[in-house]
């Protein structure tokens, strides 16, 4: 399915950019707005889902029982969704281009395309819920290969579970990276009682591989 | 033999097994192997529905689609083609006067994207379509189905023809936008395949017929080729995956699509042997529809299509003729530099861009593929490859994704023989120089002679006449100014008598003479209004774009002066703007402090003519501006933009001084070689790159081997280039061992080289438990270990 993205979390962008709270000179915020237009316009945002039964007999789906942190947070769950998002290759081609003449920019471009991915992930995550069209279903945080236990290898597996290739175009390479780059596969958990964001804290978010203030030591203080 | 009837093809396979109880998740290629009999009973059930090709059930059926089910290609496919053979003996044994069903080897996506949007090469993509092309030898035809990447479709049908001369047939799939998901137009897929040679041509799955029919209806206008149709059962719920039309339904929407001339039909996902019945009992007695296609000149990439139906402006700038700096960027492998010049003339206009690396001393054949690709990867302008040695064109033709045109042949007999075949060959449009073997004869009439022998020669060898482009050739005015008129005349001739399009490099006129751009952009509109649509100019040249866009104003053809008048008001969609500082205040330091580019480069400028050393900038400007910045950022006064905006203006400063050391011949200016490499099976290049920029403009020569590199390279290119200091960066856990494994291959290669790494996942401790000598947190303390190292 498209999605239609109207806009993104500019803070985002400046978190990924490693803002530490220096004045930002006008031609760099022009810049980043610039590149956040240009985002908007270049991406093409795609998603699909499918749900599936858990059944903890069969213990199916394998991907909802897979190490201690996903079954812990499907618990209340009896069903699962897997969903897959991408921003196409307009972007990628865009960063590549940008690299060429101008790095600021590839870089700004390159932050904006880890926003605006998340912001369709949080929008597909509302469409979902208006799917469901169930007032007592609940949903849990997204959970994706590489937070906690899951491992990366598990991406082939939630890959074909929502036919990515197929569908939105979305691909792995050999080394389970998935192209194009600014993309996204999660679970999420139907549970029918309210869900606390159990997950937090660095291990299960979603930076946690490039996060600078972890790496510093530090964090962002969101936990 | 087919031409007045519709053939029909089966429907869905997947499926069809699923219900006969293959596990969901399971490779449906494997039955093939274990329970043949439910395959050919697929196959049957569509014999029987009326089918007269069946799909053998290899779709998946590559190596690395296999690979984890342990299964061979070659038994896998063999296998399926048997099978489907049997169910078509059983079928003809019981339907005695049935005509014969033919097999069809069913080849689907390799399941990777190709370079440059993942890391399979072309190369890779080619010999996994070859395994199955020749483990599928027993069946009658060869289909690409569900293609959505024209560059790998390219890469199978070459597999196909040169290992097979079974018909090949190629059918992709579309998005409602009428584009596949890498971005391919029906154009651009009508242009490449119709090239390439393919039988038949067409689409499948994605889209029920309501939604394929524009689809269609713009792909019988682009070719004249037989089209096939194979649609899914309308479109599927989101939640329960079924699809929403029935049999009946079904088939009365494909029967419209025989007026579009639609020869070939059949069903994709959701279909049954109830649908592939209904079709055919609705659609007989229909016959596909007679088509005269416009024959339109057309190149392209799979993006972006370019129809030569007005001026085109071939940007001439990727070439070393008479280019020291240029010249030293081949010889260098910089790849930065050249790509510098592809995405400025894309920026600056351009439609096509030529591509010549011709140099003495260079591989040219193997240059040419490396920047066709590079070129490719940044820019989707059609490419024209200019070359006149044969090995390097048919190099570039194989690599380059899209339709291209080969400049170029002459009149001479020899040269038609040897490139023309390449021509036809992968399907390009070629430029014909009006000249051969006894040189430029000095009359239009001759010319046009000539022109015509090389038309000719061209349909002799099948290449249609709307894809062969003339060069009437002109030499400066001011040695033989009696002649500029005959390239004019000649060119009209050309035009009128031919009905071929003219193409011409326009800036040779005004050599020699004192302020170039009049002569040329002069010379440039009366060779338009004598038949020019194809000038090979400079499309950085603001005299020369102005011409053109005057002259679609006046020849009517930019209605209302929309172009015209757009261009006129458009402030470019370049960077944003830069803070200027005060005229007069400004120095070097300061400009690359602030990040501005073109003050770095006029301050730059100014002190080597005002007599300052190159090194002296270097070492006493550049640097020292560069570490007061670093210190800025280490201090989180300024952030990451800022400092990559520092370092873009010190490279535009280094830009100056590199240009002035070509022209004077003397040694570049550098502090030492070292290496950067994104590890093999990453693709994150990013933080390399941030790090190749900074550690550059400290004056030390970076080989940049790019991303996804494999050990042995960064080991060969240490020792061949004699490397002392190698950087690593990995983005990834999963490629955390790549990594290590390269550290651990330069170990053992002996070689004597420190090796520094970095990137988002790494820690010191991990750099020192893999074996680095160095871990750098950034792109600063990147070049605080050069120093260290290096000096």
């Amino acid at each position: 399915m498209n999605l239609n993205l109207n806009t993104f979390n500019k803070k985002e962008v400046l978190q990924y950019l490693r803002w530490t709270g220096c004045e930002i000179p006008p031609e760099v915020d022009a810049l980043i707005d610039d590149c956040m237009a240009q985002t908007l316009s270049v991406a093409e945002p795609r998603w699909t889902w499918t749900v599936s039964p858990i059944d903890r007999v069969a213990r199916t789906p394998a991907l909802a029982f897979t190490g201690q942190d996903v079954p812990a947070l499907l618990a209340d769950c009896d069903r699962v969704v897997f969903f897959a998002a991408t921003l196409g290759n307009g972007l990628e081609m865009a960063i590549r281009r940008a690299q060429v003449r101008d790095m600021t920019r590839a870089l700004v471009l390159d932050c904006c395309g880890s926003a605006a991915i998340e912001a369709v992930c949080d929008e597909a995550e509302r469409e979902i819920y208006a799917a469901l069209n169930d007032p007592a279903v609940y949903l849990t945080d997204r959970f994706s290969p590489g937070y906690g236990d899951l491992p990366i290898t598990a991406q082939p597996e939630l890959l074909a579970a929502v036919d990515g290739p197929r569908r939105i175009g979305l691909h792995l390479t050999a080394s389970n990276i998935l192209t194009p780059r600014k993309s996204v596969t999660a679970l999420i958990g139907l549970a029918d009682r309210p869900q606390n964001k159990r997950f937090r804290g660095c291990a299960y978010c979603s930076m946690f591989e490039t996060c600078a203030y972890r790496k510093a030591g530090k964090t962002c203080g969101r936990e | 033999m087919e031409e007045n009837k519709i053939i029909y093809l089966d429907g869905a396979m997947g499926t069809m097994l699923q219900n006969a109880g293959l596990p969901a998740g399971h490779a449906p290629e494997t039955l093939n192997l274990t329970a043949p009999e439910k395959v050919a009973a697929v196959h049957r059930a569509y014999l029987e529905a009326g089918a007269q090709i069946v799909y053998a059930n290899t779709f998946g059926a590559n190596r690395c689609k296999l690979a984890e089910s342990g299964l061979s290609v070659a038994d896998t496919i063999g296998a399926a083609v048997r099978c489907a053979r049997q169910a078509v003996d059983d079928f003809c044994t019981a339907h005695p006067d049935a005509p014969r069903a033919r097999v069809a080897l069913d080849i689907g996506p390799i399941g990777q994207l190709l370079e440059p949007y993942g890391t399979l090469a072309f190369e890779e993509a080619y010999d996994i379509f070859r395994e199955e092309i020749e483990a599928g030898a027993e069946a009658d035809l060869i289909v690409f189905e569900t293609m959505t990447d024209l560059y790998e479709v390219k890469a199978g049908v070459l597999a196909a023809k040169e290992h097979s001369d079974k018909p090949v047939f190629v059918t992709m799939s579309f998005e409602p936008t009428g584009r596949t998901f890498t971005g391919c137009s029906v154009d651009a897929m009508a242009a490449v395949l119709e090239g390439l040679g393919v039988d038949a041509l067409g689409v499948n799955c994605s889209l029920g017929p309501v939604e394929l029919y524009p689809i269609v209806a713009r792909l019988s206008e682009c070719t004249a080729l037989p089209l096939i149709v194979k649609a899914n059962a309308g479109l599927p719920d989101p939640e329960t995956g079924a699809y929403n039309i029935k049999a009946d339904e079904f088939a009365e929407e494909m029967s419209k699509f025989a007026a579009l001339g639609v020869r070939y039909m059949g069903g994709c996902c959701g279909t049954s042997p109830d649908y592939i019945a209904s079709l055919a009992a609705r659609t007989a007695g229909l016959t596909p529809a007679k088509r005269t296609p416009a024959h339109r000149s057309v190149v392209c990439t799979p993006t972006e299509t370019v129809v030569i139906d007005g001026v085109r402006v071939i940007g001439e700038r990727i070439n070393p003729t008479g280019k020291k700096r240029f010249q030293q960027a081949l010889r260098e492998q910089d790849m930065d530099y050249i790509l510098a010049q592809a995405v400025e003339q894309a920026d600056a206009g351009a439609h096509i861009l030529d591509v010549n690396v011709g140099l003495p001393g260079i591989d040219e054949p193997a240059m040419m593929v490396k920047v066709v690709k590079a070129v490719q990867s940044v820019t989707d302008l059609p490419i024209q490859l200019d070359s006149s040695d044969p090995a390097a064109i048919e190099a570039g033709l194989r690599v380059v994704n899209g339709k291209a045109i080969v400049n170029s042949v002459n009149g001479e007999p020899k040269v038609l023989e040897r490139v023309l075949p390449l021509v036809k060959k992968y399907g390009a449009a070629v430029i014909g120089l009006a000249m051969d073997q006894n040189g430029l004869p000095p009359t239009a009439e001759e010319r046009f002679a000539i022109a015509e022998r090389i038309l000719h020669a061209a349909q002799s060898y099948g290449i249609p006449k709307e894809d062969v482009f003339i060069d009437c050739l002109t030499l400066t005015v001011s040695a033989e100014q009696d002649k500029a008129v005959e390239t004019l005349r000649a060119m009209q001739m050309v035009k009128e008598k031919l009905g071929l399009h003219c193409t011409l490099g326009v800036s040779n006129i005004s050599f020699g003479l004192p302020r170039r751009e009049l002569v040329t952009s002069g010379f440039l509109t009366l060779a338009m209004a004598h038949g020019l649509d194809l000038p090979i100019v400079n499309p950085n040249s603001e005299a020369i774009m102005n011409a053109i866009r005057v002259f679609n104003v006046i020849y009517n053809r930019d209605k209302n002066a929309e172009a015209y008048i757009a261009a006129c008001t458009q402030t470019p969609d370049a960077p944003v703007k830069q803070e200027t500082a005060p005229a007069g205040e400004t120095t070097l330091p300061r400009a690359v402090e602030k990040g501005l580019k073109d003050e770095a480069r006029r301050l730059t400028a100014n002190l080597l003519a005002s007599g300052t050393p190159e090194l002296a900038v270097v070492n006493e400007q550049l640097i020292p501006a560069l570490d007061v910045v670093g210190g800025r950022f280490e201090r989180g006064e300024i952030f990451l933009p800022q400092l990559i905006n520092a370092a873009g203006a010190a490279q535009e400063a280094f830009e100056v001084i590199r240009a002035k050391l070509a022209r004077t011949g003397a040694q570049t200016v550098s502090k030492g070689k070292v290496i950067v490499a994104t590890v093999k099976g990453d693709i994150h290049d990013i933080g390399k790159n941030i790090v190749k920029t900074i550690v550059e403009n400290y004056g030390y020569r970076v080989i940049d081997l790019g991303r996804d590199v494999p050990p042995e390279t960064v080991v060969e290119t240490a020792i061949r280039e004699d490397v002392r200091l190698i950087g690593l960066s990995a983005l990834m856990t999963t490629t955390l061992p790549a990594m290590q494994e390269t550290i651990r291959a330069l170990r053992e290669s002996g070689h004597p080289c420190q090796i520094w790494v970095g990137g988002a996942v790494l820690t010191p401790d991990y750099a020192e438990k893999i074996g680095a000598d160095f871990y750098a947190r950034d792109a600063r303390e990147s070049v605080e270990i050069c120093r260290k190292v290096l000096g």
